[in-house]
């Protein structure tokens, strides 16, 4: 018997028992979507926390520590050969120094950042105000929040910041430049506009800090990073890496470091959640078993004249497994679609309530696609294991036992 | 033991019609041999006895045979039936089928042989639910691999022959008892089969029914020149046969083979003291 006819018979079985079909369709979909729902909260939450802690990049990068050190320089050499490895994707070298900064009349200790334009997009920095990251270049002057406030400046004046002449001083740790006498301390001075001001997107706290490219500073001949952060193009090479990097003599460190422990306390979280969802999983399950072995003594006699008519044990067999793997994948499908529908929901009335305590909405769902693709495997899973009771009974069913059943 | 006669007087006297018999014996008209029942014997457990249902039982269904085996209700007459459709196995003996021995072969194989060779309808009308009408007179081809074109389509031709081609999408339980049977018979005979076998068909029919599907089997018999073999305890059936086999007790009692034979058989029955 071909296949697609035994499949076309059992789509009809399941039509012509529709509220029944439906219904355990309908139990294996609420099943399903529980436990993506769960899920889903968990990767969100996970996410989330995440996100505040160490800002999601920060999960595929690498810290490089120059270890001030005469011998093992990182400077563009070193990050050149860095950047050479297998699944490097962006290299953010950064040179910290201390300043000064004279700014109308007052003088403010600060840290000053010597970076790149990559470093603004990958440490979280968003614009306050000034120019935007795109516009800026050299020789302009960025400056953090503190700044401003220190001066006294209200945030709502903040504009008025912008384009004030400022003179910095920068003094230069002794690895950064060496003067040709060997004297340790070298420092520089600037005239500059502060264009922009910054704060940290994760509301870390922070020094006064002023922001100075590397083009600025053109006498940084070959210089030594302080710093180098290590982008890499995806997550799963950061240990391999990270071994690499040492092996070159630097010290690294990540915030994997610390993410590994809040994925440890997640993926525990995680598993407590499904353990939750698959109870509501079993219960379908069992619906669903208790709905195809209904409908195997419903169809004894239906299954007695099939074999008297000719068709084989394995047609029935593959029938009764058809019939359990179109009802769970069905189910599963529509439970992907079901958990969409209200995860949504869920996730857009947390907001609307966020927003109405004047608290700013934050995503705490976030459904993984691949979850897609194991809860289907899970449904085709089910299918089997719930059909093949049914399947091996019509399977073992002797004809004229079957014609006889009552 | 094969005998034949064509004479249907009945007038003749006992003795004379004996004479004409053994002359006539081996002028035979039977073609060929269809079916042959060597040797039966089929016993069932019952708690703890053995209890013989089928014993030794031999006989012959020739090419184009209309033969109907008769016998009182628990005879063995379906388990006979059974056996010869390859559903219940005997103890021992054999079935062949043309050539085959259907209890050499496997239990998938004699369900192919079922499929494209043999035809069946039971007492009891069943169907695939789910299917319509046409769907299920259509089963049988789609079961030998037939296109879904080509089995619809004789299908169809089936279902109009019957006169229930108007019936063809309803759900087959939504069909009289007497329509259900008809289109049983549609389906036993859609795949055109070497013989068909029907078990009581007529037996939860009323008479107006009965008489039709007697009329129908006849038709295929004589004009379809198909094989049937059919299963009954019903008297008024017997003169539409040319062979009967009389089951009694699971022991062939007897085989009549011409007309006047089974009317004898059916005088004696019916008055048994005479
Ligand atoms: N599977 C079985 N197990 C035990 N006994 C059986 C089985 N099938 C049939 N029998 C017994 O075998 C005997 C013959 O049964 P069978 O159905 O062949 O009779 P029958 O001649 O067809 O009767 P009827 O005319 O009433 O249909 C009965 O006594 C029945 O109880
Ligand atoms: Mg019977």
């Amino acid at each position: 018997m071909k296949f697609f006819e035994l499949v076309r018979i059992a789509i009809l079985n399941l039509l012509n028992r529709k509220s029944r079909s439906f219904f355990t369709i309908f139990a294996i979909a609420i099943g399903m979507a529980f436990v993506i729902i769960l899920l889903s909260i968990g990767y969100g939450l996970e996410r989330l926390v995440q996100e505040q802690t160490v800002g999601l990049d920060a999960l595929r990068s690498i810290d490089v520590d120059s270890e001030q050190s005469a011998v093992l320089l990182l400077n563009s050499d070193s990050v050149n050969k860095i950047k050479q490895l297998e699944g490097v994707e962006t290299i953010i070298p950064q040179i910290n120094c201390v300043g000064k900064l004279k700014l109308g009349g007052s003088v403010l200790d600060i840290t000053v950042l010597v970076m790149d334009n990559n470093y603004l997009k990958y440490s979280y920095k968003s614009l306050v105000a000034g120019k935007s990251f795109a516009e800026l270049s050299s020789p302009n002057l960025i400056v953090n929040e503190i700044i401003p406030n220190i001066l006294g400046t209200k945030n709502e004046d903040v504009n008025n910041f912008i384009g004030q002449k400022a003179e910095l001083e920068i003094i230069f740790p002794t690895n950064i430049i060496k003067s040709e006498d060997g004297l340790a301390i070298q420092t520089r001075k600037k005239d500059l506009t502060i264009e922009s001001v910054v704060t940290d997107r994760k509301n870390q706290k922070e020094s006064p800090t002023a922001y100075l490219f590397f083009d600025s500073l053109p006498e940084l001949n070959n210089p030594s990073y302080s710093k180098v952060k290590v982008l890499l193009s995806d997550q799963e090479r950061l240990t391999e890496v990270r071994a690499k990097i040492e092996a070159m003599g630097y010290t690294t460190s990540s915030a994997f470091d610390t993410l590994e422990q809040i994925q440890t306390v997640f993926t525990t979280f995680r598993i407590i959640l499904m353990v939750i969802g698959f109870v509501g999983v079993t219960i379908a399950i069992l619906g669903m078993f208790n709905t195809l072995t209904i409908s195997l003594l419903d169809r004894m006699r239906e299954i007695g004249i099939m074999k008297a008519l000719g068709t084989r044990n394995s047609s029935v067999f593959i029938l009764f497994f058809i019939e359990s793997i179109t009802i769970s994948l069905l189910g599963s499908i529509l439970g992907i679609i079901l958990s969409f529908v209200l995860g949504f929901i869920l996730e857009k009335s947390f907001q609307i309530i966020a927003l109405g305590r004047g608290v700013s909405p934050v995503s705490f769902y976030y459904t993984p696609p691949y979850i897609v693709f194991y809860i289907i495997l899970i449904g085709l899973f089910i299918g089997l294991i719930t059909g093949f009771y049914p399947a091996i009974r019509a399977h073992k069913l002797k004809p004229l036992d079957a014609l006889r059943y009552e | 033991m094969m005998k034949t006669t064509k004479s249907l007087t009945s007038n003749l006297d006992l003795k004379k019609k004996r004479e004409l018999h053994s002359i006539k014996v081996k002028k035979k008209h039977h073609s060929t041999v269809v079916i042959k029942v060597n040797h039966l014997e089929k016993s069932f457990q019952v708690s703890n006895n053995k209890i013989p249902i089928l014993k030794d039982i031999s006989f012959k269904v020739y090419s184009k045979d209309f033969l109907i085996i008769f016998g009182p209700s628990g005879c063995g007459k379906s388990t006979l039936l059974n056996v010869i459709l390859g559903l219940e196995e005997p103890d021992s003996g054999e079935v062949i089928l043309r050539d085959t021995k259907t209890y050499s072969l496997n239990e998938s194989e004699r369900a192919d042989i079922r499929a494209k060779r043999l035809g069946v309808v039971y007492q009891q009308p069943t169907w695939i639910r789910s299917l319509s009408v046409l769907d299920n007179v259509a089963y049988p081809l789609i079961l030998t691999g037939e296109s879904r074109r080509n089995a619809i389509n004789q299908a169809l031709r089936r279902l109009e022959e019957m006169g229930l081609s108007k019936f063809r999408n309803y759900a087959p339980t939504e069909l009289s008892g007497g329509q259900q049977q008809k289109v049983s018979l549609a389906r036993a005979l859609v795949k055109n089969p070497w013989t068909l076998f029907l078990d009581e068909p007529t037996g939860n029919l009323d008479s107006k029914s009965e008489e039709e599907i007697i009329k129908m089997l006849t038709e295929i018999n004589r004009k379809g020149k198909r094989t049937i073999v059919m299963v009954t305890h019903n008297y008024s059936f017997l003169l539409r046969a040319n062979r009967v086999l009389h089951l009694l007790d699971g022991e062939v009692k007897g085989i009549h083979e011409s007309i006047h034979e089974i009317q004898q058989f059916l005088r004696n029955q019916l008055m048994p003291e005479v």
